[in-house]
């Protein structure tokens, strides 16, 4: 009965219709049953019994109303004749009715659905265990310790005075050359073709131009750019006394 | 308060009072229903023949007797013996035609056609079993003889009738 | 909220299904408020589509007619309406009188269908 009623939770049957035809002399005795065992235990669930015992041939159609029974204790079904005849074109139709929110767990549109909450697990926290606290601590002063091995020898490495030599002037040195190279290569094509005036090429003297003008006034100039003055230079003799007293008063 | 306390008692015995059970009557008596299962249709095997025979590619009537309560009534069928509406016939139309049981809800219905009772066009079954049973007819027409029918519509009608015993 | 039920139904008959009934299957006949006329009451029911007049008839064993009178002798009776119809007879014509029936009947029409006239017939005890 699993491909006949569909695998529905609460499914109930409140119907079996059948049809068909018996095949036999009119004299002759003939039982048909239509039935479904019982799945939870001894028997039948569904059984319609059709004696066609002196009765001639005919095509009989049944419906036969049941209590709404349950789908799942329709076992499997048959149409067994007993006596002298046959069955021809069988057909037994079963009435089912069932709810899809049986469970209502079972669609997210069910009425008293609920979200399943996932289960967490006990996981041991790693962090938690003393060899694994030791472990990160053990490491963690290694990591210092290596730390401040390094600041030394970068400090080391300052004192030592080791000329950096940059990039930039490494290729400026190289850029120096190559142009001074160049330059020499330029000078003498030019020198070639008497572009260059001789004295371009010769040294100049290096020649100290002494003073050979001098005054003679007998300090007549100098007297009077420095005046005597007896106040200014009393003046002066008692600000200079007075700023020393009041030095005097802030230091201790 | 002692107004509102009393109003409100008044109202429960009130909404009491509207509890009651309403009971609903029935009756189970014999009745007989007649329902047309299918119409039939004449086929023509030959130009001066109408039948309702499969084999004459036609289609056999059939009616479906519901009794509720056994041997109340009795089936009495009757095929045509005359157009109900057809084109101007200027000759005899010789009919004949028969009933029998078709299918069943009981085994022992099979039983209707070993006791069937043909008179004229008629056919009585006497129904001593609670249920449905079908009944087809067989109607056949044929015009003078070897005379063709003209052409047009033939309508015959089958009389079903179920009567109490 | 509705909880959503799903049912399924195989029903295999052919053709459309349709019929009248008659009802009681055995009436009786009282004493009516005219003097020497007893009554009695029917009900027919139809379930017919393609039928909407029904003729009346009082008929003896022979099915031959007997007189009575009713509102009507043909009533129209729409689809799946219920009907009740008064049978008047005379006392003297009880005696005869042994089956009332109804009958279907049809508007005369020039399709070539063929029908099943149907007739129901309840027995006067």
């Amino acid at each position: 009965m699993a491909n006949i009623l569909p695998q529905q939770a609460g499914l109930t049957v409140d119907n079996v219709f059948y049809r068909y035809t018996a095949i036999k002399d009119t004299e002759s005795d003939m039982v048909v049953y239509v039935q479904n065992k019982d799945t939870q235990g001894e028997g039948y669930i569904f059984r319609s019994v059709d004696d066609w015992s002196g009765l001639p041939s005919n095509t009989i159609v049944k419906s036969v109303p049941l209590a709404q029974l349950l789908g799942s204790r329709f076992g499997d079904g048959e149409i067994l004749v007993e006596g002298q005849g046959r069955v021809d074109d069988p057909l037994i139709v079963y009435s089912y009715r069932y709810d899809p929110c049986f469970n209502p767990q079972s669609d997210p549109s069910c009425e008293g659905y609920m979200p399943q909450i996932p289960e967490i697990p006990d996981v041991e926290d790693p962090l938690s265990s003393d060899y694994v606290q030791d472990e990160i601590d053990r490491k963690a002063v290694m990591a210092n310790e290596e730390e401040e091995r390094e600041d030394r020898e970068r400090i080391e490495e300052d004192d030592s005075n080791i000329d950096e030599e940059s990039l930039e002037e490494l290729l400026g040195i190289a850029m120096e050359s190559a142009l001074a190279a160049s330059d020499n290569v330029m000078a003498d094509q030019l020198s070639v073709m008497n572009a260059l005036p001789p004295s371009y090429m010769t040294a100049l003297p290096s020649t100290t131009y002494n003073e050979t003008i001098t005054l003679s006034d007998n300090g007549a100039i100098i007297k009077s750019l420095v005046p005597t003055n007896r106040t200014r230079r009393m003046s002066f003799a008692q600000d200079k006394l007075h700023n020393e007293l009041i030095q005097s008063q802030f230091k201790r | 308060m002692f107004r509102n306390i009393l109003v409100g008692a008044v109202a429960l015995l009130t909404a009491s009072v509207y509890a009651e059970n309403v009971p609903i009557y029935g009756t189970v008596e014999g009745n007989c229903i007649v329902v047309p299962d299918t119409t039939g249709v004449y086929g023509v095997p030959a130009s001066d023949t109408l039948s309702t025979a499969v084999a004459d590619g036609g289609v056999l009537p059939v009616v479906r007797y519901d009794v509720i309560i056994a041997d109340y009534y009795k089936a009495v069928i009757t095929t045509p013996t005359a157009f109900s509406e057809s084109p101007p016939l200027n000759d005899v139309v010789n009919w004949t035609g028969s009933a029998a049981v078709h299918e069943v809800s009981d085994a022992g219905m099979s039983a209707y056609d070993t006791g069937k009772v043909e008179y004229n066009s008629t056919t009585e079954f006497d129904l001593t079993i609670a249920g449905s049973t079908w009944f087809e007819m067989d109607s056949k027409a044929e015009y003078g003889y070897d005379k063709p029918f003209p052409g047009g519509n033939y309508t015959a009608m089958v009389e079903a009738n179920c009567i109490a015993k | 909220m509705h909880r959503k039920i799903i049912t399924i139904i195989l029903v295999l008959f052919s053709g459309y299904v349709s019929a009248h009934s008659w009802t009681p299957t055995y009436p009786k006949f009282l004493p009516s408020y005219m003097d020497k006329v007893v009554e009695t009451e029917m009900t027919l029911f139809n379930k017919r589509q393609d039928v909407e007049y029904y003729r009346i008839d009082v008929l003896d064993e022979n099915m031959n007619p007997v007189i009575f009178a009713s509102a009507n002798k043909i009533y129209k009776v729409g689809y799946l309406q219920k009907i009740k119809i008064l049978i008047f007879l005379r006392e003297e014509s009880l005696i005869d009188a042994v089956y009332i029936c109804s009958k279907s009947m049809f508007i005369k029409s020039y399709t070539s269908l063929n029908r099943v006239s149907s007739r129901i017939c309840s027995k006067i005890r």
